[in-house]
């Protein structure tokens, strides 16, 4: 295989044209460096909307009562029943494939005005009554102190983790917020602890203005009994979101007395789904992005097959002068396909260099803004070992077919052809 | 050495077929010197071909050596030229990237012999030829005999029982034709079978045998002496190599 004759042969052929070994390899070199490219952005939107997505639990949902549609077992259509803190153990006895059922409640329209006051500060945001078992649902990262405890539900403490947004207004640069007070509708709330988004984007910014309290002191403050505003659920990883979502329905229709087909007492929002469409939309995007980039590194390919015919054109006569001297086929064949392969596979591996390098540098330019949409364009190492493969494949193809047309021809029309 | 019974070959253009060789009959001893004459056409270059192994016929039998030439792989035919015949061309065929050495050695790098060893060996057959000092030239930096002459080594340096020539002066001066027929003439009082493909009939007269084609046969009753005579200033002194 290492032939040190050959390998000069091969190297002064190509040298021997310049410009058109330089044309032909470029064709080669776009498609891999195309390929490098649109394979990198494509991973980087899906990082971008992965990110945004953070530590969700993605086989998820959130649930909600909303007025029935249907009259069923002598209730009026028209009905709105809350669910309540009670339907947590239901649910997690009766559904199957229950992760975390974590009731939420939100504390606005509750009576909380929304404007929350330390000192002199002040700032509206979302007063939200949780449950510990949220933070399986939707984590952000404790920056100090800690997350809502078991101890704080059940002695309906008048805590807040707050979001770092919310340290940033109410509180001057350098004042640790821990055990300080908030004032929100009225009501003092202890800081216990502060925290910062995991998602990207909008989805973070609204986060980081969050305020989170015991959900049951949330239900005593602002007087609402035994209800929920609604249930965020987390279905086991193998688990159908979908049958989650039908069975959840209906245990809440059981327990609620609404029509089990009743589509809109029960609002949903699956995540589950969502995020399986999203998946599914990157899907799409990925495999559009093999077939351009396979088609133009394919059109390369073809570029070199046609030049390595038109060698073969040239060289007719010294092919011929070859077999005549007793070139057994096969290393005439090889003198071909290695050409091609060699052509090939150096325009291939630069594109794919280039087209890893410039993708790399995007990445390393866009890591001081985290929040774009798109993040970490890199390709895969095991996609460029993919590649270097195809293109070795494809450079043994391109040589092939010309080959064969130079052992076509008969030694004496080679020597012949002048 | 070479035995050719009753040969024949047409060839196919579309729709017209061509019958260029009709029943040839050739019996070549080993160690003589042979030409073959005629005319454009007459299927001389058919026949070389043939005996080269390098193009096949249609009906008949060819021995070279003993061993039956008939259709054959690709790659025994390689290996055949490779071992028994040494081509010499009208245009000498040199491959012009490569320098006068890397030609010469060719024929033995197909036989897989190391880069050091043939390279040695093409030295020595460079010396013969005396182009040693020409080792490194390449072929456009050579005048036709120098080439000539490399093209010659390069088909003696497998060491192979027959050269074959294909009109071998036909690009070169008259000095340097009988020069290169030197040569050859050597070549063949070493031992080897030396067959030349010519027109020219003073090239043909300094062989040992004249072997006419004509219309795709042989013509037994050429003589080469009597077409030497009818020509213009044949005395000039030639025809003392001729065979009488």
């Amino acid at each position: 295989m290492f032939d040190i004759d050959k390998w000069e042969e091969i190297i002064s052929s190509l040298k021997k044209n310049k410009f058109r070994t330089l044309l032909t390899g470029f064709g080669v070199f776009w498609g891999m460096f195309m390929l490098m490219v649109l394979v990198g952005a494509g991973n980087g939107l899906r990082n971008g909307v992965m990110k945004q997505f953070g530590d969700f639990a993605t086989n998820s949902m959130f649930v909600w009562s909303n007025s029935t549609s249907m009259a069923y077992k002598g209730f009026p259509r028209g009905r709105w029943c809350p669910y309540e803190y009670t339907d947590v153990e239901i649910l997690k006895r009766r559904v199957k494939g229950i992760k975390v059922v974590a009731p939420q409640m939100g504390a606005w329209g509750s009576g909380g005005s929304g404007i929350t006051t330390h000192g002199q500060f002040k700032g509206t945001y979302t007063l939200q009554g949780q449950v510990p078992e949220y933070y399986q649902v939707d984590p952000a990262d404790i920056v100090s102190g800690r997350y809502i405890n078991q101890m704080d539900l059940i002695e309906r403490r008048k805590v807040a983790v707050i979001g770092k947004r919310v340290v940033e207004e109410l509180f001057v640069p350098g004042e640790d917020p821990l055990g300080q007070y908030i004032c929100s509708g009225g009501i003092y709330f202890k800081v216990i602890g502060v925290s910062s988004s995991r998602h990207s984007g909008d989805w973070a910014d609204e986060q980081n203005k969050e305020i989170s309290i015991p959900f049951t002191t949330c239900q005593m403050i602002f007087n609402r009994g035994n209800t929920v505003d609604n249930f965020a659920i987390v279905a086991d990883d193998d688990a159908d979101i979908d049958c989650v979502e039908n069975d959840v329905r209906r245990t809440l229709a059981d327990i609620h007395s609404f029509h089990p087909d009743d589509a809109s007492a029960m609002g949903c929002s699956n995540v589950g789904k969502q995020f399986a469409q999203v998946k599914g939309l990157f899907l799409g995007v990925n495999i559009l992005v093999w077939i351009v980039g396979i088609g133009t590194l394919l059109a390369g390919v073809i570029g070199i097959s046609n030049i390595m015919l038109i060698v073969i054109k040239e060289r007719t006569q010294e092919i011929g002068v070859r077999r005549a001297l007793g070139a057994p086929p096969l290393s005439i064949i090889g003198s071909i396909v290695s050409e091609s392969v060699l052509l090939t596979m150096v325009s291939g591996v630069l594109g794919m260099l280039c087209g890893a390098f410039l993708m790399e540098g995007v990445a390393s330019l866009m890591d001081a803004s985290a929040n774009e949409g798109f993040v970490d364009p890199t390709v895969d190492f095991n996609i460029a070992v993919a590649s270097l493969v195809i293109i070795i494949a494809s450079g043994v193809l391109a040589g092939i077919i010309p080959s064969q047309r130079a052992m076509a021809i008969k030694p004496v029309d080679a020597l012949r052809d002048e | 050495m070479i035995k050719v019974e009753n040969i024949h070959k047409t060839y196919h253009m579309g729709s017209n077929s061509l019958h260029v060789l009709k029943g040839v009959d050739v019996d070549i001893k080993e160690g003589e010197m042979v030409s073959i004459m005629g005319s454009s056409g007459s299927g001389k270059s058919t026949l070389l071909n043939i005996l080269g192994i390098l193009d096949t016929y249609d009906s008949g039998s060819y021995h070279l050596d003993g061993m039956p030439i008939g259709p054959m792989s690709e790659a025994k035919a390689a290996r055949y030229r490779n071992k028994y015949i040494g081509f010499v061309f009208q245009s000498f065929n040199l491959i012009t990237f490569k320098n006068a050495l890397e030609n010469v050695a060719l024929p033995l790098y197909y036989q897989n012999v190391s880069r050091r060893k043939r390279n040695r060996i093409a030295m020595e057959y460079l010396d013969r030829m005396g182009l040693a000092d020409h080792a490194m030239h390449m072929p456009n930096e050579m005048s036709g005999g120098q080439k000539q002459r490399i093209a010659i080594a390069r088909a003696l340096i497998a060491d192979p029982r027959i050269i074959l020539a294909d009109e071998p002066t036909g690009a070169l001066d008259t000095k340097t034709s009988y020069e290169v027929m030197e040569i050859l003439r050597d070549v063949n009082r070493s031992g080897k079978t030396v067959i030349i493909v010519t027109h020219e009939p003073d090239i043909a007269a300094r062989t040992g045998r004249v072997i006419r084609v004509r219309d795709g046969q042989i013509d037994h009753n050429y003589d080469i002496h009597a077409e030497m005579a009818a020509m213009v200033g044949a005395e000039d002194g030639q025809q003392t190599h001729t065979l009488g």
